[in-house]
């Protein structure tokens, strides 16, 4: 069984009352023992990551499909058996990552990705510009940006978004928000700095 | 990055600590995520959310153990079968099946073989498709047609034992 390595980090306080407040435990035990709404908040809360997992891989929208329902019902036969649902969310991309990985390797043949990056998906080195996140990381920041205020979820994406190979460009973001531009780097940096205490709570 | 790294994962990913990034390394790793963050299709959350009604309370869980479909569509054509052997082990109980393209186009059938063989009701579930009960018999060998391009999962249920439910495999 393709059981998934969790670090146990130490429980700091900020941790702790984190974990007070999050529902996730307490969905995955109830799904367990036969209750449907448990269920579905847990896909509720997760289809979205599996989905941006996939199309990571530039899969098809069929494949990505075929593979987030597959993720979740690897979810449905494990329920009883997850060792750390604090961490479900890195226990959901890293299985969905692999089930992506098996996809491509079944259908090799038909990918319309080009060599290079196949290569790099199957597990070769990647671009150097471009960090490569392990499932889990994905995961956690994943859902630390979604806690984020709209607000700065808004000025994170402008500035990423506009930015292609290169800095991020305060122009476009300045348009895309109708801010000043000048505005734009104290609130890249608090956003950046809730994002960090986002992170941080989260136990990476 | 050392092989050592403790945070490097089983399928050879080299690991990224979030906390080490500085703020461009912050950037973009959001960038990374962000340029595939299109919302899943509606029907994605609702086909998950009723595949609920597949969970098995109570089964015994048959591992996967081996699936010849895992290698590439080159390897498959090259060797001249287009027939997949899977394998399914619980404690006390194996199910080998052997899966071939069936008599329509997108349609694919199995033949089963328990061991122990011995008679048995099985199960056969694919998402997006009605469970239908077929009979292994006295030799546990048995048989499903018209399976269609959906996860496929197996119970196997018999008298005296624990019912056995195997691990979702894709098809097709």
């Amino acid at each position: 069984m393709k059981r998934m390595a969790t670090d146990n980090g130490p429980n700091h306080g900020a941790a702790a009352a984190e974990a007070m407040d999050d529902p996730v435990p307490g969905w995955v035990r109830a799904a367990a023992a036969g209750d449907a709404r448990a269920w579905e908040q847990l896909v509720d809360r997760y289809d979205a990551l599996l989905w941006s997992i996939c199309r990571a891989f530039r899969m098809s929208d069929d494949d990505a499909a075929d593979a987030t329902q597959l993720t979740w019902l690897r979810l449905l036969e494990n329920l009883g058996r997850i060792r750390d649902p604090q961490r479900l969310a890195g226990w959901l991309a890293t299985t969905c990552r692999r089930e992506c990985l098996a996809s491509l390797r079944r259908s090799r043949s038909s990918v319309t990705v080009d060599d290079e990056h196949l290569d790099w998906l199957l597990g070769g080195v990647g671009p150097a510009d471009q960090p490569l996140l392990v499932a889990d990381q994905y995961a956690v920041l994943w859902q630390a940006f979604q806690r984020l205020s709209q607000w700065c979820q808004r000025v994170l994406r402008a500035l990423v978004i506009n930015a292609e190979d290169g800095p991020p460009s305060y122009r476009l973001a300045a348009l895309e928000l109708q801010r000043p531009v000048g505005s734009l780097g104290p609130t890249r940096a608090r956003c950046l700095d809730q994002l960090r205490k986002l992170l941080d709570s989260g136990g990476i | 990055m050392s092989t050592e790294d403790p945070t490097a994962r089983a399928d050879g990913e080299p690991a990224v600590t979030l906390g080490e990034l500085d703020d461009a390394g912050l950037l973009a790793a959001l960038r990374e995520m962000l340029s595939h963050d299109e919302p899943p299709p509606a029907w994605s959350a609702d086909l998950a959310k009723g595949s609920y009604g597949w969970q098995a309370l109570d089964a015994e869980l048959a591992v996967l153990t081996a699936d010849s479909g895992l290698a590439t569509a080159q390897s498959v054509v090259r060797s001249g079968t287009a027939s997949r052997l899977v394998v399914f082990d619980a404690a006390d109980l194996s199910l080998e099946i052997e899966i071939e393209p069936g008599d329509r186009a997108d349609s694919w059938r199995l033949i089963g073989q328990l061991s122990p063989g011995t008679p048995a009701r099985i199960q056969v579930r694919q998402q997006r498709a009605e469970p239908v009960w077929v009979a292994a018999d006295d030799r546990g060998r048995f048989t499903a047609d018209h399976l269609v391009g959906a996860p496929l999962s197996l119970i196997c249920a018999r008298d005296g034992m624990r019912t056995a439910v195997t691990e979702w495999i894709p098809l097709g």
